[in-house]
């Protein structure tokens, strides 16, 4: 049977370094604009109560 | 449904962005990414980043889709306490039957791309959380049971395990664990602001536990929510999502929130309403829940990352 779409790309370990680096930033940035986010919005509840 | 005394072309001619996005409470939003988060991070797999943050949108949105229906069902109790008396609906910006039609369509929306995005387990979760929150809690309990805060805080605890969920198509243990975290914690947390802040819930005719049932039967069950947070705040230490550093630091987290819960019983002040330990119960409450779900999300980071 004909292999169709199947192309594999083959990292080289620098890309695949590369890769785990750039996964790493968009995921603390997700993480950590979620924490800061939800932190400032309960912080300023905390203080309106005096 | 209430009967917010509105003029619908007035609302039309007022209602802007900012009103959309107020209508969806993004304060309970922030608590509901964040801790869906913490359990779309915790589980032992997950769908890529795409896919998560289609799963984390989806789950936000439809949050804040069960907020727009409790606004729209609420307007008439919203419009007489002051604390919500600018709330989109009752402020005349927006009209009712357009919070509703909003917070329908978003529900619809965000289940449906979750599953399409994820797996069903995870849309018939945020269904049942949306469902819970809109009707169980809003519709029914809310007004009939001064327990309102307690069963209707389910809806709250569960975006972990919708996160989970989606993550794994599973919703094992340490999912529920995260869910009875929330569960537990929400019950002190209101009653505490209730204490220690004058919320008009009389005037509207919300039987919350201090109006209903008095201040010292509330004091006694802060303390006793308390007294079962804490230790439960500790449990995911005996799970793989976290280890002994978290437990350690969840427990004196705990202790200082079960210290402030005795004060509550054992100082009830002059009106009994225990003012000051209430208010440092309210404000640690908040720090709790945070320091808590941010230890789960370190520990879970550091175990991603080897």
């Amino acid at each position: 049977m004909a292999d169709i779409g199947q192309d594999t790309v083959v990292l080289t370990d620098d890309e695949k370094r590369q890769q785990k680096r750039r996964n790493l930033a968009i995921g603390g940035g997700i993480v950590l604009t979620v924490v800061l986010i939800y932190a400032v919005t309960w912080l300023k509840l905390a203080a309106s109560v005096s | 449904m209430s009967s917010a005394a509105l003029d619908p072309s007035a609302a039309r001619a007022l209602a802007g962005p900012r009103d959309y996005f107020d209508l969806l409470k993004p304060r309970v939003m922030s608590l509901v990414v964040f801790t869906a988060l913490v359990g779309l991070v915790a589980a032992p797999s997950r769908p890529g980043f795409a896919l998560s943050a289609v799963a984390l949108f989806c789950i936000a949105v439809g949050a804040g889709a069960s907020g727009a229906l409790n606004m729209w069902w609420d307007a008439d109790i919203d419009a007489v306490m002051k604390r919500t008396a600018r709330r989109p609906v009752p402020a005349g910006k927006v009209a009712p039957g357009e919070a509703a039609a909003f917070g329908i369509v978003l529900s619809a929306l965000s289940v449906t791309l979750l599953w399409l995005a994820t797996n069903a387990l995870a849309a018939g979760l945020l269904a049942f959380t949306i469902f819970f929150y809109a009707v169980v809690y809003t519709m029914w309990l809310k007004r009939s049971t001064p327990q309102n805060i307690v069963i209707g805080g389910a809806a709250g605890a569960l975006p972990p395990v919708v996160a989970w969920a989606a993550a794994t198509g599973t919703a094992p243990l340490e999912a529920w664990l995260m869910f009875a975290i929330i569960f537990v914690w929400t019950p002190p947390h209101f009653w505490a602001l209730s204490l220690c802040v004058e919320i008009d819930y009389e005037k509207a005719g919300v039987p919350m536990l201090p109006n209903v049932a008095g201040r010292p039967a509330t004091r006694r069950q802060i303390f006793a929510y308390t007294a079962l947070l804490a230790p439960l705040g500790v449990a995911p230490a005996f799970t793989p999502i976290a280890g002994p550093i978290y437990g350690a630091a969840a427990g004196a987290a705990g202790l200082g929130l079960l210290w402030l819960a005795w004060r509550i019983l054992t100082e009830p002040g002059e009106d009994g309403a225990a003012k000051e330990p209430a208010r440092l119960l309210f404000k640690w409450s908040i720090a709790y829940l945070f320091f808590v779900f941010a230890a789960m999300l370190v520990e879970a980071v550091m175990r991603a990352n080897g």
